[in-house]
């Protein structure tokens, strides 16, 4: 099994201890397996990408319109 | 002011980025009863609706209960995301607030004016609300939030923030 090394934001690792500790999750391990694998299978990174940068081109618009 | 209804997403993203303070300054936010759920079990223990008085929960009428639960049921989007969007409709909201790639595309299909975080942010910048150096680092920390943010949309963010200043 591979085994990753990673920092996290200290709010983002204080909510996966209190996920931990509620009973959701047997450990942080458990928990980022799991997260890891639910990421992968649904995330639609093109599909987000290009809605963040729908965005982006929105906030330009605007900039546009203001003069 | 804006009439804006939010999931939660957007909600705990900006809050993460400690950039609530633009929803504020947007207008009155609506959230559906099960966002409000979602919050008190996802949300970072420091982010309490209590002191959010501009944050709102409004029930959903019908017919709009009725098409949240249809899209939830047809699996098409979480509660949270189905029942937001069709608040956003029942209010006529000039906009929704979601992070969900799914409710993205089911709102514009039916032309309801939808943004995510990053929007937010850049909208603030856009309209003088935030300066350059603010936005730089607003920007850094909507990166460093739970909000996945890919290396292209930061290069692209980070110059239109360059333009949007200039």
């Amino acid at each position: 099994m591979k085994t990753l090394e990673i920092e996290i934001p200290d709010q983002l690792g204080r909510q996966i201890e209190e996920l931990v500790r509620r009973g959701w999750f047997t450990d942080q391990n458990d928990l980022a397996r799991r997260a890891l694998g639910d990421f992968l299978r649904h995330h639609r990174l093109e599909l987000q990408e290009q809605h963040q940068l729908d965005d982006i081109e929105w906030a330009r618009r605007l900039k546009e319109q203001a003069g | 002011m804006k009439l804006i209804v939010c999931d939660t997403g957007p909600l705990v993203h900006l809050f993460e980025a400690n950039l609530l303070n633009l929803l504020e300054a947007a207008g009155k936010v609506l959230m559906p009863p099960s966002v409000a759920e979602e919050l008190e079990g996802v949300a970072p223990p420091e982010l309490k609706l209590g002191d959010l008085p501009w944050l709102v929960t409004r029930p959903l009428r019908q017919p709009h209960d009725a098409e949240a639960r249809d899209w939830h049921r047809a699996g098409l989007l979480h509660l949270g995301e189905a029942e937001a969007l069709a608040l956003a409709r029942q209010e006529r909201a000039d906009w929704f607030l979601t992070d969900d790639s799914a409710a993205r595309v089911v709102a514009e299909r039916m032309a309801v004016e939808v943004h995510g975080s990053l929007g937010v942010l850049l909208w603030g910048a856009a309209t003088g609300l935030v300066d350059f150096p603010e936005a730089e680092a607003a920007l850094d920390r909507l990166r460093e939030s739970s909000l996945w943010v890919s290396p292209r949309v930061l290069s692209e963010a980070r110059d239109a923030l360059l333009d949007l200043f200039t």
